[in-house]
């Protein structure tokens, strides 16, 4: 299966699903944001844990997509907060930091996927593929 | 009796000799002359004969000699003649001027051509000559088979003129000559013929020389052909006495006759050399033949007078005469030495008839008959002589009259010697006897002549014995008067004076009658007045006492009082007793003894002055003196301690048994080991000073000891001193930092242990050795200029870190702190060098720094990966999203898409880039366990560019699992450190084609990482200093010498692993790390 049809595949797939992204750099969030809109019906985006939580408690979202670095409440504090909330929920690391001890942190809350910064998009479309496939 | 005795033992000897032993001697030299005579005229005859011979050799081979230069004169003139066809009279006269033949051929007549001539041509060469030369004739006349004729001769003399137009043929003997010379075709000699040239009274012999002279070109090897060739002849006249004249001028010796042997015909002597009427028999006779122009000539040769006259015979015949006089004059010498001894031998016969006589008549004589020569020696005594001067008859012999007599009244007795004879003297004199007493004698002389010498007969007679009594009596007056010493003689009864002395008048200035008037009393008292008893009891006391010695006061005539001391001594002479009393003046003596008391006082004074303590003890150690100084130290006053026991009372108590020892050592004379010695003493404030003794025993007369005299020097100071700087040169020997003193040149005077193992040279290397022996050449001129004007101009102190290069070549930095040292008068005499070995602390101080570095660099790398991975990750979203809209909208443009692709590829790899280089300078990483090949991958990729920019080929190889724990980045660096120096080592060494392999593997202890280049290798000599600090290979510029020094500490010290090296054949360089293994999970 190359890219472009595992693309379609997910895009098949994911219509309906809801998508929270928190990452604090404008410019990434943004073009982010782009891509994950072209996959994923509603895509609502925050800057930072404490606004991404807030969205999180409205409306639920399918899928969590997190920075870790972040002002005011990091990735980590938040997910804490979701899991708190709701333990099941589907949840995605994206981060420019490998360092053990967070692998560590992340392994603890239960966060299965991570995918490095810069991200390889390839990497990242199959890492949400399995998240979809998982949560259906 | 007499000395000299002839014929008691002479007499024994015969002194003559046998009346044949002159005549033996004669016949012995008569004899020995003779042969000596043979013997000579031997040698004489053999020398003359050799002589002889060596004249005959010499004068035959010039005589041959001459010959032969005559036969080259002929030959010269054939020569001559051939070398032209014709010869006319003027070539021949200039051919005979050009050979000079009278000159350098004395005895050569001429030079002559005679031409041969049929009879048929006669009468022509008659008529042609007659024309050409005038008066010439052919003769002799006459009809003759074959004629020849002289046509030139030269020189033309009157004789030679003769001898023109003649025909030799006409006279047989020439015939014959000139026959043969044709015939055999050389140069032959004709027999003695009187020559044609004979024109006057003075005949000689002579003889011709012909050369045949043929035709030029014909053939001459038969007889035919040169008898048929012949033209004429080039000859020569000889006159022999003139030929042999010439020859021999000049040579004596020898004479001689020439026969011609081979024609006996023509009477055979051809010439002699002396005159016949005056022969001598000559005793010496040669003969000789030589052969000349094919005649035989033979030499009678006889020695000439001249010869005989070199050596005289007569010389033997001197020896011979001379011999015999000798002979004669021997003999009769001898003759009458025999004759006289036997003369001799009569009168010594008579002799000692009259000797016995003589003797017979002094034994009787009853004077004292002693015959002197003139040096006043015992010649003849009587025996009643020796028994006045009591001699032995055996000690008589070799006496004089020194032995009884004074020099000069001996004097006076060998005055009449060679006196009248007649006159007989009388003189008194003393002799002395062997006891050395005096005898008063009379001697009658007589002085005596026998055989010219002169003799004294002395006849003495004792006088009488009163002559010696006076004299005594005399001697003792003037003894008792010329004594310094008063003397008196008192009568014992009454004290009278019977007598006084000259020194007693002399000394009081009474006159002896005026004492006799006074009285002794009168200028005695006695030195107790207290005593006075009178004189008379003190009479009294010494009769009973007979000797006794008092002392007084006696007053002189002009009032001055002399103490006296008075030895008086009771006699008694023909009834009376007398006091004899000699009186000394004494109070010389006390002003003496005053003075040697002063002295003391003085002794004791300059005591008190000097500056060390001084202290006579006494056997038992008591104080007997003290002086000044002693009691300042001890604080005492020295009555206080006079008296008191040293030991016991002023040395501490711990110190006196050791004393005690000294002492008894000392006194008992064993001062060599004690004389010096050190110990404190106990001042009075009870506090101690240390005192230097220098000890020596009193002794008595006799030797024994009796006492110590010591002085003391005041130490307690001085030994603080010593004892402060002994410390502090401790110090400074000690130090653990290298301490190096020089003098104000930079020489280097002092270095103390730590400097000596610093710098790995031996003390005796370092001194005098200026200090730049450690120049490293690493520091500029500059540095030392600032050093040396800090020091020396400022002479202030300089601080800072040198690197100071050791004897093994090892650079260590040094930091120094050099300051200059003043005398009293501020001049510099020395610089201080403090050298600390900073090196490690350096390095260390560089690591840290490094390390700090890194970490910031860590830091800046962490951000800088931060901050870029942020524009980065959004490149890549952008990216990402073009890519997925293109797929979304259905019209994919795929060549956009590969270079998105492409596009995030590139920023991926540069976020991993940084990472890795953040990783890399990461700090305090802990250790981890990691494959090595990982980490080798690392270095490949953390110098992937350099490694590709130099076109280097990396093979990374080995084992794939091996893992080590250890700090990761540390490793890393060290194998970019390595790989950084194999790159600079292939630029520099050129190598073209490059390989490195980084090889991973393992051993039982460690895991392995090796390093192999083709990069050149290292050095031998390099090889072994490649981990030391500040040794790199490398230019200036490039290397710092700390990259594998730190290698080493980081491989070494922080990993615990080893780090090693090897060369790998001559091309390549192997390094090796060893690292630690994981610890086995068990």
């Amino acid at each position: 299966m190359n890219f472009k049809e595992s693309v379609r595949a997910l895009a098949e797939q994911a219509k309906g699903f809801s998508v929270l992204y928190a990452e604090d750099d404008r410019l990434i969030r943004e073009q982010t944001c782009d891509i994950l809109r072209m996959i994923f019906s509603g895509v609502e985006t925050a800057c930072n844990g404490k606004e991404g939580l807030k969205l999180y408690k409205k409306r639920r979202h399918d899928l969590v997509i997190s920075d870790i670095l972040m002002p005011e409440m990091n990735g980590l504090e938040m997910i804490k907060e979701i899991r708190a909330i709701n333990p099941r929920q589907c949840i995605m690391v994206s981060s420019a930091c490998e360092e053990t001890c967070y692998q560590l942190q992340l392994k603890a809350l239960d966060v299965s996927h991570f995918i490095l910064k810069p991200i390889e998009i390839e990497q990242m479309i199959e890492a949400l593929h399995a998240l979809v496939i998982s949560k259906a | 009796m007499t000395h000299d005795k002839p014929g008691t033992h002479e007499t024994k000897r015969d002194l003559s000799w046998p009346m044949w032993i002159p005549y033996i001697i004669l016949l012995l030299m008569l004899a020995m002359t003779y042969s000596l005579w043979k013997i000579a005229e031997k040698h004489y005859q053999q020398q003359e004969q050799q002589l002889f011979k060596t004249k005959v050799a010499e004068a035959k081979s010039r005589i041959e000699m001459r010959l032969h230069n005559y036969e080259y004169t002929l030959h010269a003139g054939l020569a001559f003649m051939n070398a032209s066809d014709d010869v006319t009279r003027a070539d021949w006269q200039d051919f005979d001027k050009t050979l000079h033949t009278k000159h350098f051929y004395p005895g050569i007549q001429g030079l002559g051509y005679a031409l041969m001539l049929k009879p048929a041509e006669l009468k022509d060469f008659e008529k042609k000559m007659a024309q050409e030369y005038k008066g010439f004739g052919f003769f002799p006349a006459g009809e003759r088979s074959e004629y020849s004729a002289i046509v030139y001769i030269e020189p033309q003399d009157a004789r030679n003129k003769a001898a023109l137009g003649y025909d030799m043929y006409s006279e047989p003997t020439r015939r014959e000559a000139m026959q043969r010379a044709r015939d055999l075709g050389v140069i032959a000699v004709s027999g003695g013929v009187k020559l044609v040239q004979e024109i006057d009274e003075n005949m000689q012999q002579g003889i011709l020389m012909y050369a045949p002279h043929y035709k030029r070109g014909a053939q001459t090897q038969t007889l035919a052909q040169r008898r048929d060739a012949l033209l004429g002849y080039v000859y020569s006249p000889f006159r022999l006495k003139d030929l042999m004249a010439g020859t021999l001028e000049d040579f004596e010796g020898v004479d001689f006759e020439l026969y011609d042997v081979s024609d006996a015909a023509s009477g055979n002597l051809l010439y002699r050399s002396f005159d016949i009427a005056k022969e001598h028999r000559a005793h010496l006779r040669a003969s000789e033949l030589i052969v000349v122009g094919g005649r035989e000539w033979r030499f009678e040769f006889r020695c000439a007078e001249e010869l005989h006259l070199q050596h005289p015979d007569n010389e033997p015949l001197l020896f011979a005469l001379f011999g015999l006089i000798i002979s004669l004059l021997l003999f009769s010498f001898l003759y009458y030495l025999v004759r006289s001894r036997q003369k001799l031998n009569t009168i010594n016969a008579e002799l000692l008839v009259s000797g016995l006589w003589l003797e017979a008549l002094l034994k009787s004589s009853t004077e004292g008959i002693h015959v002197l020569n003139r040096q006043g020696e015992l010649v003849a005594w009587s025996r009643s002589f020796l028994q006045m001067l009591g001699y032995s008859e055996s000690e008589a012999a070799g006496r004089g009259i020194m032995d009884w007599s004074t020099m000069h009244e001996a004097e006076v007795i060998l005055g009449n010697a060679g006196h009248n004879v007649d006159e007989q003297r009388l003189i008194n004199t003393l002799y002395r006897n062997t006891k050395g007493e005096s005898i008063d004698v009379e001697l009658a002389i007589r002085a005596i002549e026998i055989r010219g010498e002169h003799y004294l007969y002395c006849s003495s007679r004792e006088t009488t014995q009163r002559k010696i009594e006076l004299n005594e009596l005399y001697l003792f007056r003037e003894l008792i008067n010329s004594s310094n010493d008063m003397i008196f003689i008192l009568s014992l009864e009454d004290g009278e004076i019977e007598f006084a002395n000259q020194a007693a008048i002399d000394l009081l200035g009474y006159s002896f009658a005026e004492m006799k008037a006074m009285g002794i009393s009168g200028f005695r008292r006695p030195l107790d007045e207290k005593a006075h008893e009178g004189f008379i009891s003190h009479l009294q006391e010494l009769k009973a006492k007979q000797k006794m010695t008092d002392y007084a006061i006696v007053t002189c005539k002009n009032g001055r009082e002399i103490l006296i001391e008075a030895n008086a001594r009771a006699l008694s002479y023909e009834g009376r007793g007398y006091n004899i009393a000699i009186v000394r003046d004494i109070s010389k003596r006390k002003e003496a003894e005053d003075a040697i008391l002063k002295e003391k006082e003085a002794v004791k004074r300059y005591l008190d002055i000097v500056d060390v303590m001084i202290l006579v003890l006494d056997k038992d150690k008591n104080v007997e003196l003290i002086n000044r100084r002693g009691c300042e130290i001890i604080g005492y006053s020295a009555e206080e301690v006079i008296g008191k026991n040293w030991v016991e009372h002023f040395i501490p108590e711990r110190f006196r048994q050791q004393v005690k020892v000294v002492g008894s050592r000392l006194l008992s004379n064993e001062k060599e080991s004690v004389g010096r010695f050190e110990n404190p003493v106990l001042t009075k404030s009870g506090e101690e000073r240390l005192i230097a003794w220098r000890n020596t025993f009193l002794s008595d007369e006799k030797g024994n000891a009796i006492g110590i005299l010591t002085s003391g020097d005041d130490i307690t100071e001085r030994k603080k001193t010593e004892n402060e700087l002994l410390r502090l040169s401790q110090v400074v020997g000690q130090n653990p930092y290298p301490v190096i003193i020089t003098d104000e040149k930079g020489c280097i005077e002092y270095v103390n242990a730590a400097g000596v193992e610093q710098s790995g040279y031996s003390k005796e290397e370092l001194l005098g050795k200026n200090m730049n022996i450690f120049n490293s050449g690493l520091h500029t001129e500059e540095l030392y200029q600032e050093l040396w004007r800090t020091i020396k101009e400022e002479r202030s102190v300089w601080k800072g870190t040198i690197v100071d290069k050791m004897k093994n070549g090892e650079l260590r930095d040094c930091r120094s702190t050099i300051f200059p040292l003043f005398d009293k008068k501020g001049r510099i005499v020395n610089f201080v060098s403090f050298k600390e070995d900073i090196t490690e602390r350096k390095i260390k101080d560089k690591l840290f720094v490094m390390q700090t570095r890194q970490a910031q660099m860590g830091e800046i790398l962490s951000m800088i990966a931060h901050q870029w991975r942020q524009p980065l990750a959004t490149i890549n979203a952008i990216s990402g999203k073009i890519r997925m809209r293109e797929i979304f909208q259905e019209k994919e443009e795929s060549v956009l898409v590969e270079d998105l692709c492409k596009i995030e590829e590139q920023s991926l790899y540069l976020s991993q880039t940084i990472s890795d280089f953040r990783d890399l300078f990461h700090p305090d990483r802990p250790k981890e366990e990691i494959r090595l090949r990982t980490i080798i991958a690392r270095a490949a990729d953390l110098l992937d560019h350099s490694i590709k920019a130099y076109g280097i080929t990396l093979e990374q190889d080995g084992d794939e699992e091996v893992r080590v724990l250890t700090y990761a980045n540390e490793v890393l660096q060290v194998l970019i450190t390595l790989i950084r120096n194999s790159i600079d080592a292939f630029v520099e060494n050129e190598i073209t084609e490059r390989r490195i392999s980084l090889t991973a593997g393992r051993n039982e202890a460690f895991a392995t990482i090796s390093l192999s280049d083709n990069a050149g290798g290292i050095k031998a000599e390099a090889l072994q200093k490649i981990f030391l600090p500040y040794f790199t290979t490398k230019a200036p510029a490039h290397g710092t010498g700390l990259g594998l020094y730190m290698s080493k500490m980081l491989i070494e010290e922080h990993c615990e692993g080893k780090i090693e090296v090897e060369v790998d054949g001559t091309s390549g360089t192997v390094f090796t790390l060893s690292l630690p293994l994981p610890k086995e999970p068990r």
